[in-house]
């Protein structure tokens, strides 16, 4: 079956699970970063 | 001064580009071709054009002098960009793409009418018409003073060189150099960070000088407090700058116009995403790079300031042998206070040793704000944070690393200011000419005059720039204003997808009111600068929305 031209990688299946991943990247990149103050402190 | 060899890693750089800019950008047909470079541009391409758009060489500049002057607290004004993109992702960027626009506010007439799209365009063309001139005017200076390069040359340099490849290879050519010209600014970046590190004594660790960092406050990232005045906290972070970001990122023209080039809609999507990822922990090594520059200049005399050309200026009124012993001796006190604090880390003497490290750095800045004081008495607007970084690079690293940290400026201030004159001219030609004054010609004719745009709007950016002593406040001001407009234009967009009873006449008024509103904010509040947009948009949103109920409702054709 060929690639839907407006899908997201497949790795992800939907978009929705894609934006998730994003955000919970940010999220922890929020949470590293209050790591990092706190040891660095 | 440069040595030859760093001359020719720079020259190099040209010749990089202008072969880059020529392969390219050939054949160039039509508008689509010129502006949009075909819509065939690739996610990674377009993701770094964005991210290298963004990066002014006053980014790169003064972000690791704000690391060492005031820590890394800075990097919360990013924490609103991924969620932002998010946003765009599912909202504004499927609704450009479909419409088959060739700016963001040509989808307002679709939607709304030709006086929305015509005054949300101008507005752009104001607010980013003379941005351009401080974008080459801001760094020249200081490379100028630091490298003892001549400032009219280095705006020539910058200004005369990226409207040249830019009118002659279009969106194409501009996005593909863009794209290597973000890999060199990152190249340069981790040379820094390496260069800080390794600079360090050999009894320092990386950990050792992160704690030396942390001890004074500078490595603190995350601050909770409420407090709506203050810019650098989570919340103002957050909720200011998504808003300041997704009007950046969604109404710009600067920014639609990159991922307009995509080849397809999940290109579009997967560049603004590859941006949300990248962004803070791009921001974070700029900013630790300069709170370890902090940490180096512990055990390395930095200079009392490092704008060379104000102390000499004040070593030439009065002498300063005094001030400059006083100087060394702090210097030295605190460099034997830091080796202690760094050795007694984690042992039984840490909390004294910090004590004392603490207190000689409180002498050694009283020393040097004596001098600052002083310069400032014949120069108010005196600020040492932008000369942080160059002074580094040019009297700590090798000859070549200093050519490729200097091409690494040039990169990042070109790189803005050939995606500045991409849209200005993208907008002039699109959203008046060939809407007001000739709208049917041939494909040539519009090339001809895009390339009229470019340079138009490059020869009055380099010319801004060249004569910024004379005219910089007024520039400024004029700057100032423009980036009030940007949250009311985040506004109508939010009216046209959101809102299906909003209607042209709602739109245009809500902008007005919505400039008005953001300039009363700023001149009768102390709220923070990062919530402007936030006030603008909403104001936009309501004000539009109400008027709207009093006239008919749009026909939609989008």
């Amino acid at each position: 079956m060929s690639k839907e031209p407006e899908a997201p990688p497949p790795v992800f299946g939907t978009w929705a699970r894609f934006y998730a991943v994003v955000i919970a990247n940010t999220l922890l990149a929020y949470l590293l970063l209050i790591l990092f103050s706190a040891y660095a402190r | 001064m440069l040595h030859p060899l760093d001359w020719l890693v720079v020259a190099l750089y040209f010749a990089l580009i202008v072969f880059i800019g020529y392969r390219t950008g050939r054949g160039n047909k039509s508008l689509e071709d010129f502006f949009l470079a075909k819509r065939s541009m690739p996610w990674y391409a377009i993701g770094l054009s964005v991210m290298a758009t963004q990066a002014s060489a006053i980014t790169l500049v003064g972000t690791t002098g704000q690391g060492y002057v005031d820590g890394m607290r800075f990097i919360q004004i990013y924490f609103g960009l991924p969620l932002a993109m998010v946003i765009l992702c599912v909202t504004l960027v499927p609704f450009f793409y479909r419409a088959k626009v060739f700016t963001a506010y040509e989808y307002l007439e679709k939607r709304f009418d030709g006086k929305t799209r015509s005054l949300t365009s101008f507005l752009f063309l104001v607010g980013r018409g003379l941005a351009d001139a401080v974008v080459i005017y801001a760094p020249s200076v200081i490379l100028a003073i630091v490298f003892g390069i001549d400032e009219k040359a280095i705006i020539i340099m910058i200004g005369v060189g990226a409207t040249l490849y830019t009118a002659l290879g279009g969106m194409r050519a501009v996005m593909w150099v863009e794209m290597w010209q973000m890999l060199i600014i990152f190249l340069g970046i981790l040379f820094c960070l390496g260069s800080v590190i390794f600079g360090l004594p050999d009894e320092i660790s990386l950990t050792d000088a992160i704690r030396i960092a942390g001890a004074t406050g500078r490595t603190d990232t995350v601050d909770f407090n409420l407090n709506p005045n203050e810019t650098y906290t989570i919340w103002t972070g957050i909720f200011g700058g998504i808003f300041l970001m997704l009007s950046y990122f969604g109404t710009d023209q600067s920014q639609v116009q990159r991922y307009l080039t995509a080849r397809s809609l999940t290109e579009s999507r997967l560049s603004l995403l590859f941006t949300a990822i990248l962004k803070i922990p791009m921001q974070f090594i700029i900013l630790l790079t300069g709170a370890l520059l902090f940490v180096f200049y512990q055990f390395d005399k930095p200079p009392v300031v490092f704008n060379p050309v104000a102390y000499e200026r004040l070593a030439e009124q009065q002498d300063m042998s005094e001030l400059e012993a006083d100087y060394d001796a702090a210097f030295e006190s605190r460099r034997e206070a830091a080796g202690d604090f760094a050795e007694a880390l984690g042992g039984a003497g840490e909390a004294e040793a910090r004590r004392d490290f603490l207190a000689a750095d409180a002498e050694f800045n009283s020393v040097r704000n004596q001098v600052v004081g002083l310069i400032k008495e014949f120069d108010p607007d005196f600020n040492d944070t932008n000369y942080v970084f160059p002074t580094f690079v040019l009297t700590k690293l090798p000859i070549g690393v200093v050519g490729l940290i200097l091409v690494a400026i040039f990169a990042a201030a070109m790189s803005t200011v050939e995606s500045e004159l991409t849209s200005l001219s993208s907008a002039t030609v699109v959203d008046f000419y060939k809407r007001y004054v000739r709208t049917s010609a041939t494909d040539r004719h519009y090339l001809v005059v895009s390339r009229m745009a470019i340079l138009f709007w490059g020869g009055f950016a380099t010319f801004c720039a060249l004569y910024m002593g004379r005219l910089g406040s007024a520039i400024e001001a004029v700057n100032r204003i423009g980036s009030y407009f940007y949250g009311p234009i985040l506004g109508v967009f939010i009216l046209a997808i959101a809102l299906r009873r909003a209607n042209g006449h709602g739109a245009f008024v809500g902008v007005l009111l919505g400039i008005a509103c953001v300039q009363v904010t700023a001149r009768l509040s102390e709220i923070s600068y990062l919530y402007y947009n936030l006030v603008g948009a909403v104001v936009a949103v309501v004000s539009g929305y109400v008027i709207s109920l009093f006239f008919s409702s749009p026909q939609r054709s989008v």
